[in-house]
């Protein structure tokens, strides 16, 4: 089963939450503290059948080195009598071959691994997903901008409005508040006394987006300019 | 062929146990590194506050080392995010009595909608708006919301996460999107300067 389109697919302003949000990650030593925490594998297993395993390998391996160092001390011999008794020798490299690869992996482990045979680190990506660090997203910025820009307008700061909106425009000639900002800068506009102007950009506005949820509100304020 | 002795069949078996005990513990190790950050941002988007997210995360795996081995191979994954489902409820509810306790009267627990746009802009939640939307959902929808629509799963792999039918499922997602959708036109009227 498919399932329905993702919102993400279809909702700009979502996938740009999401995005910004899968930048943010734990810190790296968050990972680092849960594998401390978490069990290790445990320790070979030191069973009576294991243990004498184990010792008649060494034996063994220990017998065949002895043999080949005394073959080896003997100068007088001649090589091929050397090669003759090296069989017995040759037990020595195969140690792991007796040892039984599969049951007991820890039995092969303790005698015979060196530091290539460890299992790599877990690796440690520092990247920006994994990162602590939060940048600043620039639908942060966008919502800032946007909100600044409410904010003056609020407050009767038509000029401070009317820059954020020109700053909000020139950064995101695309954004999720750009209706939003157009409606600003029109009100801005109106508050600070620029009626020709004002009215300009609302029939402009209703032109453009005659559909808008701020028809009414335009149509209103393109009233109430008019009858100045 | 003679049966092996008492001692010889208990050796064989510690080795087996022993084998498989190493490779549960490698298999966890794994699995944490792989998807440690994702049960994070998981649990993050489920609700549970910043100050405990380590926290949280840490306990998911914690007790996926207990239970691995009834986990199949290939749906780590899958049982870490619901485990995390489990997680995260605990944590939110014993957050929200803590804060409950600690002062009845913390502005904080009024609604949102109170304050001005103009206000609530200021407030440094209001700056992490994907949380914000999704606080407006009740938990069972922002569950599914979140494992549908962020962490993209399929529809049957939601169902089976949060242990429900597929039908309960997708009505949820159905009810998330609407209620979802509701929290967005509710922030463009803030932007409008609208309530």
């Amino acid at each position: 089963m498919k399932g329905p389109n993702r919102l993400i697919e279809d909702d700009a302003l979502l996938a740009k939450l999401v995005a910004d949000a899968r930048q943010r990650g734990p810190r790296p030593e968050a990972l680092d503290e849960l594998l401390h925490r978490l069990p290790l594998p445990p320790a070979a297993p030191v069973s009576t059948f294991a243990a004498l395993q184990k010792w008649i390998v060494i034996a063994g391996a220990g017998c065949a080195l002895a043999g080949v160092a005394m073959l080896e001390l003997r100068p007088s011999d001649p090589p091929s009598a050397a090669r003759a008794t090296a069989p017995s020798a040759a037990v020595a490299p195969s140690v792991r071959d007796v040892v039984p690869p599969s049951n007991e992996p820890a039995e092969n482990a303790v005698p015979s691994t060196s530091v290539d045979d460890l299992p790599a680190a877990p690796s440690r990506s520092i990247s920006a997903a994994s990162s602590g660090a939060q940048p600043r997203g620039s639908l942060r910025r966008e919502i800032e901008l946007a909100g600044t820009a409410r904010q003056a307008l609020t407050k009767g700061e038509a000029d401070r409005c009317l820059a954020s909106v020109r700053a909000y425009e020139a950064e995101f000639p695309n954004g999720q508040f750009l209706l939003e900002a157009k409606v600003m800068r029109i009100e801005a506009t109106a508050m600070a006394g620029d009626g020709p102007r004002a009215r300009s950009l609302a029939r402009s506005f209703l032109a453009k987006n005659p559909r808008s949820p701020y028809e009414e509100r335009m149509r209103s304020l393109l009233a109430s300019l008019e009858a100045q | 062929m003679a049966a092996l002795s008492p001692a010889l069949a208990e050796a064989e078996y510690s080795a087996e146990e022993m084998s498989s005990r190493q490779d549960q513990a490698t298999r966890l190790r794994e699995a944490a590194t792989a998807y440690f950050a994702n049960v994070w941002r998981f649990l993050r988007s489920l609700g549970v506050p910043a100050s405990s997210l380590d926290d949280a995360a840490q306990e998911v795996f914690l007790v996926a080392a207990n239970r691995l081995a009834e986990v199949r191979p290939g749906a780590e994954r899958s049982f870490l995010f619901g485990t995390a489902v489990h997680v995260a409820r605990t944590i939110r509810r014993k957050h929200t009595r803590e804060q409950l306790l600690d002062d009845p009267d913390d502005a904080t627990l009024e609604p949102a909608s109170t304050s001005t746009p103009e206000e609530s802009f200021d407030q440094k939640e209001e700056h992490d708006l994907l949380m914000k939307l999704l606080d407006g959902l009740p938990e069972e929808l922002r569950t599914t919301f979140v494992l549908y629509e962020i962490e993209g799963e399929s529809l049957p792999s939601v169902a089976a996460t949060l242990g429900i039918p597929l039908g309960t499922a997708t009505s949820r997602l159905r009810r998330a999107r609407e209620k979802f959708a509701v929290g967005r036109q509710r922030l463009h009227l803030q932007m409008r300067g609208e309530k």
